[in-house]
């Protein structure tokens, strides 16, 4: 490669431990809906309990992945960036829809 | 709310995303790369021994750093030269993938907004375990992926095609499972054009189905060539982009799961 890019060279992530956790993420996010209430009661309301747990167990996989297997944590900082671009637009949008449904 | 509103959703929706994900993308590398430029050029005005591209040959700095400037890759490819000293096709990549995030996040917003106002029920009509074995196997894959990349860097040719034949199988088998869940979805009278659930899910699934198609025709080419010799411990950007991708197809289908099957 030309020396006009910039090189990037990093300690190699233990891929197998990933690969692991990333299938233990899976069994619980199977577990979760099937073994826990949806909302646990709290006074006069309920707290939901499964989204939030699905939600978080979702991101962290995603991230791994992200992270370690697209080498995101030590590549250039600009393809994170990328990557981020679209978030804005996605939140203008969920929000552009939760009106329309609420006003159809 | 009628099924013509949701068809324009669905259609306009993609569009306004993908054009507004171009306009920043092209407006931030202009940006960027105007503001290299203007440093080189200032760079050479002061006669600043600090330079802001590194640069292997004693040869003179160019009067104006240019995305016509060309330089030979380690594949022996003569290319643009990078103004943001970023890897061409790694960026082409990354640019594409934010253009597919932007696709899915479009569909998988209208699923779950639909489903959050109860519009959309599953009714216990999927086939939970078998969709945690799909998500099993493509994480399998991507592993396999990531090793295969490592294999070839450390030039294990053997290792390396067999990694990313085990590839090549366990997406056929994803593609399998996904026909089997599909058939089973059909026999209980559940298709594209029955309710709101068949289409979101079968839209859903199937551009997700159609992307991990066109991962596995690349990866049968890449496969190809490994057989050939075609890559090396230093010519194999072409598993590193194919790896982005599947990669992503992976992360894709990992955020379906969870919101199709289980929320």
């Amino acid at each position: 490669m030309s020396e006009m890019v910039e090189q990037i060279t990093y300690r190699r992530p233990n891929y197998l431990i990933v690969f692991v956790i990333l299938g233990v993420l899976t069994a619980c996010e199977v577990a979760v809906p099937t073994f826990l209430p949806h909302r646990i009661p709290a006074g006069a309301v309920e707290i939901p309990l499964v989204v939030p747990l699905l939600a978080f167990l979702m991101t962290t996989k995603v991230l791994l992945v992200a992270m370690y297997y697209m080498h995101l944590r030590n590549d250039r900082r600009v393809f994170t960036y990328i990557m981020l671009i679209p978030v804005p637009f996605v939140v203008l949008i969920v929000t552009a829809l939760l009106i329309a449904t609420r006003a159809g | 709310m009628t099924s013509s509103v949701l068809l324009i959703l669905a259609i306009v929706v993609p569009v306004i995303l993908i054009i507004g994900l171009g306009i920043s993308i092209a407006a931030g590398m202009y940006f960027m790369d105007r503001g290299l430029q203007v440093g080189v050029n200032a760079e050479q005005k002061s006669r600043s021994p600090r330079r802001i591209i590194r640069r292997a040959s004693s040869a003179p700095l160019p009067a104006r750093l240019s995305v016509v400037s060309q330089m030979v890759t380690a594949d022996g490819v003569v290319e643009p030269a990078p103004s943001l000293r970023l890897d061409n096709t790694k960026l082409g990549m990354w640019v594409f993938l934010a253009s597919e995030v932007m696709f899915f996040s479009a569909l998988i917003v209208i699923f779950l907004v639909f489903k959050l106002r109860g519009l959309i029920t599953t009714g216990g009509a999927l086939n939970i375990p078998l969709g945690a074995l799909n998500t099993f196997i493509l994480i399998v894959s991507s592993f396999t992926v990531v090793m295969s990349l490592e294999a070839i860097r450390e030039d294990r040719q053997t290792r390396f095609q067999l990694l990313l034949l085990a590839t090549l199988a366990l997406g056929a088998t994803f593609i399998t499972f996904q026909g089997v869940e599909w058939s089973e979805l059909f026999s209980q009278g559940i298709a594209p054009n029955t309710s709101l659930f068949g289409t979101a899910f079968f839209v859903l699934t199937g551009f997700h189905g159609l992307h991990v198609l066109g991962g596995l025709a690349w990866l049968s080419v890449t496969l190809l060539r490994a057989f050939q010799g075609d890559f090396t411990k230093v010519k194999n950007r072409g598993i590193e982009m194919f790896g982005l991708y599947w990669h992503f197809v992976d992360i894709v289908w990992i955020i379906l799961f969870t919101i199709i099957y289980l929320i």
